[in-house]
């Protein structure tokens, strides 16, 4: 009976195709990315005001944005680093949006997906900005350097290029460590160590990958959450990796369609929403095992994953939800896009007795 | 709109009505505290744009990360091979690569390294200007491959401006002049990246082609001689080092012919000047009532080689290591002192330089030996280049002591004239050769010129005689005159500095705020610490003034640069000078926290 409820509380009918959507930090406030019509690129910042959503400002860019973060930028300042169709990479102050803070013509083609860390939580490290292109390249970004990216991944001289969909960060629990996880169409995950600039392991899942989120971002990684085509996802325990056999996973299925993502809840790391290809919506809880480590018959470590339980599910629209964040001020309230040009502020209820 | 799941298996109405209720209570909860939170946010916000900026030590940019750790690492593979760096994409190795071992080996080697780490972080103020002057030195770096040299030198210059401590953006700079012909401030800029970083190869050759460019072969074979000690595998200025010294070794030979009929004028009790070296010297042509020729010596045309001299043993005997060409001439009602000392720098000297002194009163000396100028045609004059030549003065005293033992001749005016004259040889490359020409402008009354004739006759051995015992005295005490350039500067600073008394003296003349003049941006660091401890030692001994040289000093261009290379006893130096300052009450306390910045005391 004490199952979660989630409630959509508001519903925003918009003109524009909507791609991503950000709850700025500190405020009861969220930004929306998406392009009118004709083309052009549209930030709407959205305030929450009694049972409402008001917009409080509108800023029109010429080329369409794809996706946003404020990840890498520090409470006090909330720079918003966007990627656009162009493959341009900007950091507003939307504050005053004349012109961008930082830019840098980051790929060739649309930046598909974009992360930043280390400028709200202290002492994990320089602020860094990941973006992921149809280009096939991951690129990190550090806001003090103009210009040129601080670490490229792509692949080599006449290997095929894969588009890739989604880029993560995680494992940024000092002022070295730091990893990039970046997912691929034909199904290819790869994990990068940005502090020995190297590979540091990779898989495929058959499928697209949709979407790839790590439960923190600013501690040892601990769980790795990869969404893909074909409604799978797969819950990868991040903490022990073996030699041979990488890390332990699940696969559960879900939505029957397409998982466009999945999004942990700021305040509790084990419960996470996906979001599906129907316009709904499964709020998930992960369940450790007893023991998290087994040696294997050579003496090498080996992670046991654990198993998911689904608390609740709610459809909230016909079309995918593109993009949902969850409120990092506020536990239990979450803003969606989706294909439908509706914003959806949803509230999920009893997430503290869980 | 509002979704519950009912659990199928609960279908007691009781607890489905209950479980409804609980959940639109839990709702109305949850809403009443949102409209609370989002009242509290709003407050939030507001107070957040009013804190104070909580600046926390960041790490620095990766690619600076990998740059520091590559460098600590290199050192590392010395001592344990390490394995070749496999690329980021190459997946296939990454393989079989073990990544938990080259962690660990990796966390051992950072964990050395983090103390050496804390110092680029701290001071992030100077690290961002540095960044600033870094990303226009990579703009610059762009125009230049796209050969926009003049954009280049501008982004360039911005990076200097921001950070002027970097060796790189000289150098770089000193390319695009370069490539814009402009030799003399890639030469300047070559000398500022060298002072910062004395083992910068591409500086020295950049500077071996401006100094090519400028003429200057011997400067250009020091820099690419430099280079080779360097790096000796460098084969392109080892090519550039052949073609020089082939430039060089031309010359010489071509003068060696034409030499001889040089000579062949000069005389054998005449002190002759060593054509060799194509020496002009431009001498003043004074007009005699006996119709002496007139000769301007300046024409470049002549060879303007005319000395007047005089016989006298004992002034063949001094010239020893100098030339000094004096040419005095008097005439009736004028008496013009014209000397001339030519002083040959140049360290291949194969023949003894000479002093000629002469003194020539034309109307009762007969005994007068004239050297014309030599006029060659143009296919015959040395081809080597003209040396720069430095000009002692020796009139000034020489004079007063000529009109003391005649006591006749007053002194009405002195004047002191400073030439620059470029005089152009057939190789067509324009080098100075500097004079300074002083003239002792006495007259002498009529009524007391015959007696002056009459008296002089026999007066004249006498003085003659005490003239040249004196020379020798005088030439050591002999305080050069205000420079106007560096170069000047430098030449009589050589001179002057070995003796503190007399650099106390040479200093004193100037007047410190036209040191920045003087100096314009050449002025080196070992000078400045010369300078500095004149200063210290003397002007505190003697009680002279010596603010005005400290500001002088620090408003030359570049000071800042100098600064930083300023040793401790300098700075010593200069802390006791600005004491001293205060106790004369000269210097003001702003005026010596200003000098105390810009001397980088702190």
């Amino acid at each position: 009976m004490e199952k979660p409820q989630i409630i959509c509380h508001v519903e925003k009918s918009t003109t524009l195709s909507l791609f991503d959507c950000r709850w700025i930090p500190c405020s009861a406030k969220f930004v929306v990315l998406g392009s009118k019509p004709r083309g052009t690129g549209i930030i709407n910042i959205y305030e929450l005001s009694e049972g409402d959503v008001k917009l409080v400002k509108e800023v029109e860019k010429p080329k369409a944005f794809k996706c946003g973060t404020y990840g890498a930028s520090s409470l006090r300042d909330r720079y918003l680093a966007t990627g656009d169709f162009e493959g341009k990479l900007n950091i507003w102050n939307l504050e005053d949006t004349t012109a961008p803070i930082y830019t840098a013509n980051a790929h060739k083609e649309i930046i598909n997906s974009i992360d930043g860390v280390g400028g709200q939580s202290i002492g994990c490290g320089a602020p860094e900005i990941v973006t992921g292109s149809r280009d096939g390249s991951v690129k990190v970004w550090d806001p003090r350097q103009k210009g040129k990216a601080v670490a490229t991944m792509e692949p080599a001289e006449g290997e095929a290029k894969r588009d890739c969909w989604t880029v993560a960060l995680g494992n940024s629990y000092n002022s070295e460590e730091r990893i990039v996880c970046s997912g691929y169409d034909n199904g290819d995950i790869k994990m990068f160590d940005l502090k020995t600039m190297s590979l540091r392991w990779e898989t495929n899942v058959k499928n697209g990958v949709c979407g790839i989120e790590f439960d923190r971002k600013d501690i040892v990684m601990n769980k790795m959450i990869v969404t893909t085509l074909e409604s799978k996802f797969y819950v990868f325990d991040v903490r022990t990796q073996h030699p041979q056999k990488g890390f332990a996973y699940l696969t559960e299925k879900a939505h029957k369609s397409t998982i466009w993502l999945a999004r942990h809840i700021p305040q509790n790391r084990d419960i996470f929403a996906t979001c599906g290809g129907a316009g709904t919506l499964c709020l998930w809880k992960y369940n450790y095992p007893t023991r998290r480590v087994k040696d294997d018959t050579d003496g090498n470590e080996m992670g046991i994953v654990g198993t998911t339980s689904l608390l609740q599910n709610a459809t909230l629209s016909t079309q995918p939800i593109s993009s949902l964040d969850w409120s990092p001020d506020k536990q239990g309230i979450g803003v969606c896009t989706s294909f439908d040009q509706t914003i959806r502020v949803i509230i999920v209820t009893k997430l503290n007795t869980i | 709109m509002l979704s519950c799941i009912v659990d199928p298996l609960v279908m007691d109405p009781v607890l489905l009505q209950k479980q409804v209720l609980d959940n639109a209570e839990d709702l109305r909860s949850y809403m009443q505290d949102l409209k609370s939170w989002e009242a509290d946010m709003k407050r939030k916000e507001s107070e957040l744009a009013t804190t104070a900026s909580d600046d926390q030590a960041l790490p620095p940019v990766r690619t600076k990360i990998k740059k520091i750790s590559e460098v600590q690492k290199s050192k590392h593979e010395k001592q344990n091979e390490m394995p070749a760096r496999i690329s980021g994409y190459d997946y296939a190795s990454w393989d079989k690569f073990d990544v938990d071992k080259a962690c660990e080996e990796f966390d051992g080697g950072r964990h050395q390294e983090s103390e050496g780490d804390k110092d680029t972080v701290s001071d992030s103020e100077e690290k961002q200007i540095r960044e600033e002057a870094v990303y226009e030195k990579e703009m610059g770096n762009d125009l230049v491959k796209s050969k926009k040299w003049k954009e280049a030198i501008r982004c360039y210059s911005r990076a200097i401006n921001c950070f002027p401590y970097d060796a790189i953006f000289y150098a770089n700079r000193a390319l695009c002049y370069l490539k814009t012909e402009d030799l003399r401030s890639a030469e300047a800029d070559c000398t500022a990246a060298l002072q910062l970083d004395s083992s910068y190869v591409k500086a020295y050759q950049r500077r071996a082609m401006a100094r090519a460019g400028l003429g200057q072969l011997q400067e250009a074979r020091a820099d690419l001689l430099k280079v080779m000690e360097l790096e000796p595998k460098n084969m392109a200025s080892k090519a550039e080092l052949m073609k020089l010294e082939k430039k060089i070794n031309i010359k010489p030979q071509q003068n060696q012919s034409v030499k001889e009929p040089g000579f062949a004028t000069c005389s054998k009790n005449i002190v002759s000047l060593e054509t060799d070296k194509q020496v002009k010297i431009s001498s003043y042509a004074l007009k005699d009532k006996k119709a002496e020729k007139e000769t301007d010596t300046r024409n470049e045309s002549k060879m303007p080689l005319k000395q007047i001299i005089r016989e006298e043993k004992e002034v063949s005997q001094m010239s020893v290591n100098k030339t000094t060409a004096v040419a005095e001439v008097k005439k009736d009602e004028k008496c013009f002192t014209d000397q001339e000392i030519i002083d040959e720098q140049s360290g291949e000297s194969r023949l003894l330089e000479n002093i000629v002194t002469e003194e020539e009163i034309w109307s009762t000396h007969g005994e007068v030996e004239l050297v014309y100028s030599i006029h060659k045609p143009p296919h015959l004059r040395s081809k080597k280049a003209l040396k720069r030549i430095e000009i002692q003065e020796v009139d000034n005293h020489f004079s007063r002591q000529l009109g003391t033992s005649n006591k006749i001749c007053t002194a009405n005016s002195v004047e002191n004239e400073h030439h620059q004259i470029t005089v152009g040889l057939d190789t067509g490359k324009p080098t100075d050769v500097k004079e300074q020409k002083t003239e002792g402008f006495h007259k002498v009354n009529d009524v007391e010129s015959s007696k002056m004739k009459s008296t002089s006759e026999n007066e004249n051995s006498t003085s003659q005689s005490k003239v040249t015992d004196h020379l020798t005295e005088m030439v050591s005490e002999k305080v050069p005159p205000i420079p106007n350039t560096s170069v000047q500067f430098q030449v009589a600073w050589k001179k002057v500095r070995t003796d503190p008394h007399l650099s106390y003296l040479y200093l004193k003349q100037i007047p410190g705020a036209y040191l920045p003049k003087i100096f314009r941006d050449s002025l080196e660091s070992s000078t400045l610490s010369d300078i500095i401890s004149t200063i210290k030692t003397e002007f505190i001994q003697f009680k002279e003034p010596a603010l005005s040289f400290l500001m002088g000093l620090s408003d030359v261009r570049r000071f800042g640069a100098l600064a930083m290379f300023l040793s401790e006893s300098d700075k010593a130096g200069v802390k006791k000078i600005l004491e001293y300052c205060k106790e004369q009450g000269e210097c003001s306390e702003e005026d010596s926290i200003d000098l105390m910045t810009k001397y980088e005391l702190y």
